[in-house]
């Protein structure tokens, strides 16, 4: 079975099954849940794209993808919601001169710093510089935001966002994120390994206490839902003449045996199931672009020299840190590009889910399942992270109603009411994180570096 | 082996097609995540209703009610929606009863069940934002707003001539909406509020937060929050340091596990949680019996049978199971005039829109849908009394 361990060969059989995989939901269950699958696949394996160039190319341990998620996720509000006049008209000043204020005590800071730099008392004078801005700011501050959340608590309550197409969004979510994430990687990046990996998962937990409770910002708990899409509503399609129009020509087949009530219940049915494809569609080809854009972008980068400088860092620091490559900035470097694509990713999921829920974000779901799609894909392969998306969400979402017509199958011989039965189908369920268990299991057991591996050059 | 195992799963998974005459019914709750606890009951209780209209055999002369299971998650809303559009479009359910929590319902309403025309009734959805939902008739629910229960708490405590208060609220869309309706309602009774802070769930100490309600200078600590979270540490760590002498809770602070933990410590407690002491009620307490579910032992069963039995009804009312004739018939079965079915009588209620009667649901928790598809809701004012929560009266 040599012909196993040949890269090409497993990457189109792997991929081959996926899309079999994808197939068989679509003509089993229905194109539309197919094309639901496949479009938080793509998120997903942007996501994973994303850990890929952290962990896989150059063996950062960040678990706080959360973290950069949900700052993808903010950027989508704040670019794609529609502004709110009456909470910028009683607030807005008093946060922008805040946010001015800020900027004010950053610079004297800065200055202070330059100027007194090796100094003894130079810590006295910081401190003297972060309470005055803490004194100047709060009076300021404190009644903008309380004034902006009693704006009719109950819909609004926060500034809202920009009123742009939230395409744009995807681009500042993945600023937002590289923004953070250079900040971040400014603090933590002298840590190693598990240590950096303590201080992400603690600062991503930050980021979400963050969103959750600056509700000025981001109406926190309460939830920003109804964003707009970038793409047609089913509704207006649903309503639209050329739609219906087009729907009858591709269904003239079946509607042609038909007249009268029959054929317009039918014409009506096809609508609404075209409607919900059209729409999906439009998705995929959207998601499809970003992912092709950046899945081309990180196979270049992995190729080029500055790839190879990368692992080099990864596998022996040392040795690179003598052949005079610069471990710190390229740390950070690979640390905010990863995290701006994890990013973007995180602001086309609330794209598509139409909603920001500052409550949802927990680490098993937006931290843990990421990194079991990159290590069961197989860290350091960009195919191997976009395979694990496709194929760890993909379970996540059918393991259940597999798991279920599984303990269907395996108790049909019992009786209707076994309490064995009962039991096994009601808990089927909870199939979902018993297959992520099995799967990663199998994976390290049978192909340790992953499904498909990283690729070493042999020159 | 792989090969095989991917043919019986193909054959098995299309060999499930139904029969004619069975009508499948989404029951999309959290299974699995933050309120997996609740959720099995809740669904059982909504499959009281299934069984209940399926051994009556009325349902369309004959047809059969099913229920497909599937797994909101509670939190992610993208598993939620990925759940949903397989109910809808691949089980081709008539409708759907769920999702569980706020935040899931509204993205399966506005990506899955509105654009394609599925009625959708939670049972436990009490977000006040749901009320805004651009829904255009289809989504429902059963339980109350908090903009409701916020308001009739703020009336009570106004009426026991407490003026001034302190609130604690779990940091979460209930715990928030909660304290922002009740917040707004007090202070136009001429209130005071000193204080109103959140407090996270799932922390082992709650003193600090104590300590600087305290320091804001009432007596009266308002506490919406979970029985079985944060609101009991809230209230431990009051009782522990002597900060408050009075406490005021709400539907998620009412339940057995509080008076067990603290006994009658906290007798004069006051609070309401939904639900009236009706004929319905207690039809539906010895109905759930039955059944091996307890009733009033945890939030949302009797609404979980009430939306059920509403799906079931409307089906019948309607003749069919199309999913757009049932949405039209949804609030002429729910709301009067017509016969008063209770929970438990589905039969009657089946049997009564067969012959073209009309009839006004009222089940086991007094439904009567206004335009947004909100239940009113009644509330009960609970007090505690020698460590036991004691029914006061009716709002």
């Amino acid at each position: 079975m040599s012909w196993l361990h040949n890269n090409t060969v497993r990457a189109v059989l792997a991929f081959s099954v996926m899309a079999l995989l994808l197939f068989w939901v679509g003509s089993v269950q229905s194109w539309s849940v197919a094309l639901a699958i496949i479009n938080l696949c793509i998120v997903s394996a942007i996501m994973a794209l994303g850990v890929n160039i952290q962990w896989g190319y150059a063996g950062l341990f960040n678990v706080g993808i959360m973290g950069f998620t949900a700052l993808g996720g903010l950027a989508a509000v704040l670019v794609a919601h529609a502004p709110v006049a009456e909470a910028w008209r009683v607030g807005g000043l008093g946060i922008l001169a805040s946010l001015a204020l800020l900027l004010a005590t950053i610079v004297l800071g800065w200055w202070v710093y330059q100027r007194w730099q090796g100094k003894s008392y130079l810590w006295l004078l910081m401190t003297v510089v972060v309470l005055l801005g803490y004194v100047l700011i709060r009076p300021v501050f404190a009644p903008a935001v309380e004034a902006i959340e009693s704006v009719n608590p109950s819909r609004t309550g926060f500034l809202g966002g920009m009123g742009l197409p939230i395409v744009f969004s995807w681009l500042v979510g993945g600023v937002l994120a590289a923004c953070a994430a250079w900040l971040i990687g400014k603090v933590a990046l002298g840590l190693r390994t598990d240590y950096l990996a303590i201080a992400t998962l603690g600062i991503s937990e930050i980021i979400i206490a963050l969103l959750r409770n600056e509700d000025w910002l981001t109406r926190g708990v309460k939830n920003v839902t109804g964003l707009p899409r970038p793409v047609p509503y089913e509704v207006t399609l649903q309503e639209s003449a050329w739609f219906i129009g087009w729907v009858e020509r591709w269904q003239a087949e079946a509607l042609a045996g038909l007249s009268g009530v029959a054929r317009s219940e039918a014409l009506q049915a096809a609508v609404v199931d075209a409607s919900s494809i059209a729409v999906k569609l439009c998705y995929t080809g959207l998601f499809s672009v970003v992912l092709i854009l950046i899945l081309s972008l990180c196979v270049l980068a992995l190729n080029s020299p500055w790839g190879r400088m990368v692992r080099a860092i990864r596998d022996n620091e040392t040795a690179a840190a003598a052949m005079g490559k610069d471990i710190k900035q390229r740390h950070l470097q690979i640390f905010v590009l990863g995290s701006a694509v994890v990013g973007i990713a995180g602001a086309m999921l609330v794209t598509i889910d139409g909603q920001f829920t500052p409550g949802g974000y927990n680490p098993l779901r937006f931290t843990f399942l990421i990194w079991v799609m990159v290590i069961v894909g197989g860290s350091g392969n960009n195919l191997g992270a976009v395979l694990g998306g496709f194929l760890i969400w993909f379970m996540w979402v059918e393991a259940e109603p597999v798991g279920f017509w599984l303990m269907d199958q395996l108790t049909s011989g019992m009786a209707a009411d076994n309490a064995l039965r009962v039991h096994l189908l009601d808990s089927a369920q909870y199939m979902r994180v018993m297959v992520m268990g099995l799967l990663l299991l199998l994976v390290m057991r049978f192909s340790p570096r992953g499904i498909l591996p990283e690729q070493h050059r042999k020159t | 082996m792989k090969k095989l195992l991917l043919a019986a799963l193909i054959a098995g998974l299309s060999s499930t097609a139904s029969a004619e005459d069975t009508i499948k019914v989404g029951v999309l709750q959290g299974f699995t995540g933050p309120i997996e606890s609740l959720t099995p009951d809740m669904a059982a209780s909504a499959e009281i209703a299934i069984k209940e209209v399926n051994e009556s055999g009325l349902l369309l002369e004959g047809a059969t009610l099913e229920g497909v299971r599937a797994d909101s998650t509670c939190v992610d809303a993208s598993a939620a929606t990925a759940a949903a559009e397989r109910l809808v479009n691949a089980e081709k359910v008539a409708a759907i009863y769920g999702a569980s929590c706020s935040g899931a319902t509204t993205a399966v309403a506005n990506n899955v069940s509105v654009p394609n025309g599925v009625v959708t009734i939670s049972p436990s959805a009490t977000s006040p934002a749901l009320t805004e939902l651009e829904d255009k008739g289809f989504f429902f629910r059963t339980a109350p707003s908090d903009a409701r229960q916020g308001q009739v708490l703020a009336d009570i405590t106004k009426e026991r001539g407490i003026d001034s208060v302190a609130i604690t609220y779990t940091n979460n869309d209930y715990g928030k909406g909660l304290s922002d309706s009740f917040s707004t309602a007090f202070e136009a009774l001429g209130g005071e509020i000193v204080m109103n802070a959140s407090h996270e769930d799932g922390k082992a100490d709650y003193s600090a937060e104590v300590a600087s309600l305290s320091a804001a200078g009432a007596d009266t600590l308002v506490v919406l929050g979970y029985v079985d979270q944060g609101g009991k540490g809230v209230m431990q760590s009051a009782l522990d340091t002597g900060a408050f002498s009075q406490f005021i809770v709400a539907d998620g602070m009412v339940g057995d596990a509080l008076t067990e933990a603290m006994g009658d410590n906290v007798d004069g407690t006051f609070g309401t949680t939904p639900g009236g002491e009706n004929e319905g009620t207690e039809k539906w307490l010895a109905l759930a019996e039955e059944h091996g579910v307890d009733g009033d032992g945890g939030p949302y069963r009797a609404e979980s049978y009430d939306a059920m039995a509403l799906i079931a009804l409307a089906i019948q009312a309607a003749g069919s199971a199309d999913r757009a004739a049932m949405q039209e018939k949804m609030l002429e079965v729910a709301n009067a005039p017509g016969e008063k079915i209770l929970a438990g009588e589905l039969t009657k209620g089946l049997e009564i829109l067969q012959k073209g009667g009309d009839i006004d649901y009222v089940g086991a928790t007094q439904i009567e849908f206004d335009d947004n598809g909100d239940v009113p809701g009644s509330y009960r004012e609970v007090e505690i009394k020698d460590g036991q929560f004691e029914t006061m009266k009716l709002h």
